[in-house]
Formats: structure tokens, C-alpha cells, sequence
């Protein structure tokens, strides 16, 4: 039986922890960046199955993390979280599997990261 | 200038010589005499036999003339006019030419040179134009500054030449102050201390006074005998003053006066002169003061727009921020729910994470309110239109409204699947805010109808309370911004101002009316021409008469 991993990218440190133990409550493996570069540096040691990724952050903000982590190969999906609808879901449908606007619904957050991702065991 | 004027023999060698020509090309007449006339001229011109040319040309024409290089004895070449003249004796038979060269080198020179003066003036002048225009700009952008700097000098100017013109001692400019009450010395020549005292009289009295007030001339040939106000005219020992009233379109601006140091100085005539020149400084000064009407204007203009986008930049940062501690409060109350799913609360404990939960979803709506507001103000808020299925969509929205209240009843009307294209996320706004109003404006509970109806080119959506009702006389504005039928509820009076616009968006229209018995109702129309099917069917149900 496998775990499944979430790295979560978020640079506001209560949403960030209120994410990563959710998910952990929901039987997930979490690993938590404060901002791109460091996430970059996580990502090869955690292979995470999913990512999500706030947008707005400082040193290296969401849209540059993505842009490297699809360039540097990566495959797995990533759940953006945003501030701002209007102006993020249109850039971003694309690249991201999901587009989920802040203040998000935890229950929804976790369902959504199930249906992406699969459920945490397999 | 020098001519080289020889002669050749009518094989063109040369036979005389003069000074002029040694002068020019350089051979003394030993040197030439007998040489052939092609030597000075450039060996390209010899090969391509141009001089015998010249001669023939002279032979049958009676004469060759023309501008061309010729060489001179050092090998320099220079421009040279050159006539050539066929001489006959009496029976007709050619016995030589002439030819009389001109040395034109300078002269080519300074017709080269000339062009490149031309050219470099021409240039100038562009350059010159260039700069006009340059200048015009600025002066433009400057003419409002300058149009003040000008009013000063020229009352300074036209006061001195008024001086000098009327042969008085002093001459001063009064305005009329803002409100209208007392004149203000600002400008004088021979009076400087009054501008700079700022001596003030008071409409009504004194010498100016009464003269702004009767807007009439005066003149005061014996000033220690009169009721002059101004220490300065006393101080100064004038004897004799003339003051006339300075008016545009039938408005006073205020008083010119002239003095002089002789008693009984101004005559009629003088009253003349002195009308003229305030007639001339009233215009100068009406421009001055329409000028600074308009800066002013614009500077007003310009800080209310400065200060409405500070305000939507403000309320726009504000909303950003007020979004992350609540992402994090709502994550952290609906984790804690998560945690407990398997934990027997008690009433109170169940209660208050409802209530935390709750609220903070209040305060969410509060900042996309905010938001939106900026949105619609800068012409941000894009929709996003897509299929939707507005049965759904009220669906969606009534059921979140029925857990946020056990008072109320919701009656749906509305088919079950109706396809629009729609912004399906803002159309739920607008449904979430009119079933809030609905329930904030009823607050004793009851039924709220939602109804939704199909005409040929339009949907109707409308939401119907049983509450407090608004008057007459509130219905319009409610859809303005920040505006509260009833100031004592809570809101920031954003969520129908918000509701207005994404219906306009959606190309259609709300109103709110005033339903049978109590209560309001609002009605959104949004326009769907029905496919041909729909419209066959909606036909059928016509009665047919035939």
C-alpha cells in the first residue's frame, strides 16, 4: 500500500499548515514550500503526485515555479490557489488541472485533490 | 577680373598673346606663340578632338562659346568661359579667331559655395521650424503658469507707460477681493508700497472705495481736503487724484487710479484717456482671471480622479489582504469540523464552530463585494461565458440560501434544465444576492418565490419576499452603489450595485416592484433568443384561431 504525496506551495505560513494537515488528516503524505525555489528543491527529493500552488509568492511567485517545473520535465498535475479569479483562472486553465479560489472550502479542496490525484491509498 | 584674349590662325595656332592670358593660364607670350591652342585644354577633351570641334564650330557658325576646364601652364585645371569668334577678311575667306577666355574658377566656387549656403539655410530654416513647433508645445503646456507671470508684468508696463503718457506721478491697480467687499492694491508705478503693504479699502469707502461702489469716475484736485483712506496717497503728498472703475461685461474687477504731486491736475479730458487704458487692463485682467478659473477646474478635476483611484487601489488591496488571514481562518474552523467528525459535541461546542464558520463566510462575501465594486470601477470584472444550466445554477443557489436560514421557505418555479450561455459563477452571485436580500428583508421568515419564465427573446428570473417591503421612492436607487434601503441592516449596500451590473453585463436588465400584497420583488431579464424548436413549441400553446 502506497502513500500519496502533496507538496503544497504557499508562502502565507496558517494556510499553508492548514492545508498540509488536512490533507495529512485525510491520509496523505505532505510536504510544505514557502515559495517556488525552495519547492523546486523539495520536488526531487518527495516526487510528489500533485502539487498546489498558490500564485502569488515572494522570490520565485507560482506562475515562474510552474513554468520551471513543466520545463524541467515534470508530469504531475498541479491545483492552483488563487486570490484573484478573474485574471488567474484565464492564464492558468491550461497548465493547472484546477483553479481553486481563495477563500477555498476545505472539503472541497480535499475532494478535489481525490479526484485529481486518486484517494490518498492505493 | 582678367580676359585672355589671343588669336589663333585658322588651324588654331596660337598667332598674339596679351597680358590677360599669360595672367590666367601662365605661358608668357614666348612660350606660346606658335604652339597649337589644344594645349590648354585636358587630354580627355584633346582625344576626343573637342578643340577642332570648337574651330569648325566657330568656322560655320561664326562663333563657339562655352563654359568648360581648361588647363593652365602648371597643370592646374580651371573653369573658364570661352568664346571663340571666326575671323574673315572682306572677300569672306577665314583667316583666323579670337578667343576670349574668363577665368569663372571663382566665381564656380562661389557658386558652390552658395549652394551649400542654401543648403545649410534651408536646414536651418527646418531646423528653425522644428523648434517653432517645439516652443508652440511648450508654450501650450505652459500658457496657464505664464498667463499669471503676464497679468503681473503687464499691469507693471502698461502702468509705467501710463505714467509717462498722462505726465502724472503715481498710477496703482485695485482689485475687487472674492467676495466682492474691499479692493486690494496689486500693482502700482510710483505707489510700489501700497502693493506691498497691501493696503486694503473697503468697498463704500474712501476715494477707490466710493468709486467701486458708484462705478463712476472721480477726480480729486485737493486730496488733503478730501476723505482719502490710504496713508500712502497722503504720505506720498499727492495733491490730485483721478480714479475710474475697471469693468468687463458690465462686472467690476476693480479701480485704476492715477496722482499727481500738483494740485488741480485733471481736467475732463483726462477722464478720457484713463477709461481707455481700464478698458484695455479689464480685458487683461478678465482673460487672467478665466485662465485661472480653468487651471483651477482642472486641478480640481484632476485631484477627484487621483482621489478616486487611490480609493479603488486602497479598497483593492485591502480586499487582497483581508483574503489571505480569511483562507487561513476558514481552512483552520473547517479542519477543526474535519477533525471532529468522529467526536460527539456538545450544543454549544457544535454551535460555535457553526457560528465561526459562518461568519466567516460573511466576511468572505464582504471582500468580494470589495472587490468586485473595484472590479466594475475600473472595468476589470471580465465574464466568462460559457454553457450553463440555469436550472442547475438555481438550484445551487437555493440550497446554499436554505442552510443559512430555518424562517424561510423557498418556493421554486423554474424548469428543471435550461441551457444558457452564461458566466455561470456570476449568475450564482446574483441569484446568492438576491435570495440574501430576500431573507435579510424578511425578517420574520415566511415564503420566497423563485420563478423563473421563458418569453420569445428573454428569460425572467424574478425572487419575491413577504417582508418589510421598500417604498416608491427607494426602488430606483436600490441598485446604486452603496446605497441601503434600510440604513439599519447590515451590508455594505454593494450586493444589487454588483447584482445590476453583471445583469447589464449579461446584456439584460433588473428592477425591483412592488408585489400584490407585501413584500418586494426583484425581476432580472436576460435576453435567449429560444432555438426554433423551443419557439414551435411555446407557439403551440398559443390558441389557434381559424
Amino acid at each position: 500500500m502506497t502513500t500519496r504525496h502533496v507538496l503544497v506551495v504557499e508562502d502565507d505560513p496558517s494556510i499553508r499548515e492548514m492545508v498540509a494537515l488536512a490533507l495529512e488528516d485525510a491520509g496523505y503524505g505532505v510536504s510544505a514550500a514557502a515559495d517556488g525555489e525552495s519547492a523546486i528543491a523539495l520536488i526531487s527529493k518527495d516526487r510528489p503526485d500533485l502539487l498546489l500552488v498558490d500564485l502569488r509568492m515572494p522570490l520565485m511567485d507560482g506562475f515562474e515555479f510552474m513554468r520551471r517545473y513543466v520545463g524541467g520535465g515534470g508530469r504531475s498535475p498541479i491545483i492552483v490557489l488563487s486570490a484573484a479569479r478573474d485574471v488567474d483562472f484565464a492564464r492558468h486553465q491550461l497548465t493547472a488541472a484546477a483553479v481553486i479560489e481563495k477563500p477555498f472550502d476545505l472539503n472541497e479542496l480535499i475532494a478535489t485533490v481525490e479526484r485529481i490525484a486518486g484517494p490518498a491509498t492505493a | 577680373m582678367d580676359y585672355a584674349i589671343f588669336m589663333l590662325d585658322p588651324t588654331g595656332t596660337v598667332s598674339s598673346w596679351n597680358a590677360g592670358a599669360q595672367r590666367i593660364k601662365g605661358y608668357s607670350a614666348d612660350e606660346i606663340v606658335g604652339k597649337h591652342f589644344s594645349t590648354f585644354y585636358p587630354k580627355a577633351d584633346v582625344l576626343a578632338g573637342k578643340p577642332d570641334m570648337e574651330l569648325r564650330v566657330a568656322a560655320s557658325e561664326g562663333r563657339y562659346q562655352e563654359e568648360g576646364w581648361r588647363v593652365r601652364k602648371d597643370g592646374t585645371l580651371f573653369w573658364a568661359s570661352v568664346v571663340i569668334t571666326a575671323l574673315r577678311d572682306p572677300s569672306g575667306e577665314l583667316v583666323g579667331f579670337a578667343k576670349v577666355t574668363r577665368d569663372l574658377t571663382e566665381r564656380r566656387r562661389s557658386e558652390e559655395q552658395r549652394a551649400v549656403l542654401l543648403e545649410r539655410e534651408r536646414k536651418a530654416r527646418e531646423e528653425a521650424e522644428r523648434s517653432l513647433k517645439h516652443v508652440r508645445t511648450i508654450q501650450s503646456v505652459t500658457d496657464i503658469a505664464l498667463a499669471h507671470l503676464v497679468l503681473d508684468d503687464l499691469l507693471r508696463a502698461t502702468l509705467q507707460r501710463l505714467v509717462e503718457l498722462m505726465a502724472v506721478d503715481t498710477a496703482t491697480v485695485l482689485l475687487l477681493s472674492e467676495d466682492q467687499t474691499t479692493l486690494v492694491a496689486t500693482a502700482a508705478h510710483g505707489l510700489e508700497e501700497e502693493v506691498e503693504r497691501g493696503i486694503r479699502i473697503p468697498v463704500g469707502q474712501g476715494f477707490a472705495g466710493t468709486i467701486a461702489l458708484e462705478r463712476h469716475p472721480i477726480i480729486l484736485n485737493d486730496v488733503e481736503r478730501s476723505n482719502v483712506l490710504n496713508p500712502i496717497l497722503r504720505e506720498k503728498r499727492l495733491r490730485s487724484l483721478l480714479g475710474v472703475p475697471l469693468e468687463a461685461h458690465g462686472r467690476l474687477l476693480g479701480v485704476l487710479h492715477v496722482g499727481a504731486l500738483a494740485r488741480g491736475r485733471f481736467k475732463p479730458a483726462d477722464v478720457e484717456v484713463l477709461e481707455v487704458v481700464a478698458d484695455r487692463i479689464a480685458i487683461a485682467i478678465e482673460n487672467a482671471q478665466l485662465f485661472e478659473a480653468a487651471r483651477a477646474a482642472q486641478h480640481d478635476a484632476a485631484e477627484a480622479e487621483t482621489a478616486v483611484r487611490i480609493r479603488d487601489e486602497f479598497l483593492s488591496v485591502a480586499a487582497h489582504e483581508l483574503k489571505t488571514p480569511l483562507t487561513a481562518a476558514k481552512a483552520a474552523s473547517q479542519l477543526l469540523t474535519r477533525t471532529f467528525r468522529n467526536t460527539t459535541l456538545s450544543s454549544a461546542q457544535t454551535r460555535a464552530l457553526e457560528t465561526v464558520d459562518k461568519q466567516i463566510g460573511r466576511l468572505a462575501r464582504l471582500a468580494s463585494q470589495l472587490l468586485d465594486t473595484v472590479r466594475l470601477e475600473s472595468g476589470k470584472l471580465a465574464l466568462e461565458l460559457e454553457e450553463a444550466d440555469l436550472g442547475e445554477i438555481i438550484r445551487a443557489a437555493v440550497e446554499q440560501a436554505e442552510a443559512g436560514t430555518d424562517k424561510h421557505r423557498f418556493n421554486v418555479d423554474a424548469p428543471e434544465h435550461l441551457p444558457m450561455r452564461v458566466d455561470a459563477l456570476r449568475l450564482e452571485q446574483v441569484l446568492t444576492n438576491l435570495l440574501d436580500n430576500a431573507v435579510k428583508f424578511s425578517p420574520s421568515g415566511g415564503a420566497i418565490d423563485v420563478a423563473v419564465e421563458r418569453t420569445v427573446s428573454t428569460v425572467v428570473i424574478s425572487v419575491r419576499d413577504h417582508g418589510i417591503g421598500v417604498p416608491r421612492e427607494h426602488r430606483a436607487k436600490l441598485f446604486d452603489q452603496f446605497y441601503q434601503a434600510h440604513p439599519n441592516r447590515s451590508g455594505l449596500g454593494l450586493g444589487l450595485y454588483i447584482t445590476r451590473h453583471i445583469v447589464e453585463r449579461h446584456g439584460g436588465t433588473v428592477y425591483a416592484e412592488q408585489p400584490p400584497g407585501q413584500g418586494t420583488k426583484i425581476v432580472v431579464s436576460l435576453p435567449h433568443p429560444l432555438a426554433a424548436p423551443a419557439l414551435d413549441a411555446i407557439l403551440e400553446e398559443e390558441p389557434r384561431t381559424a
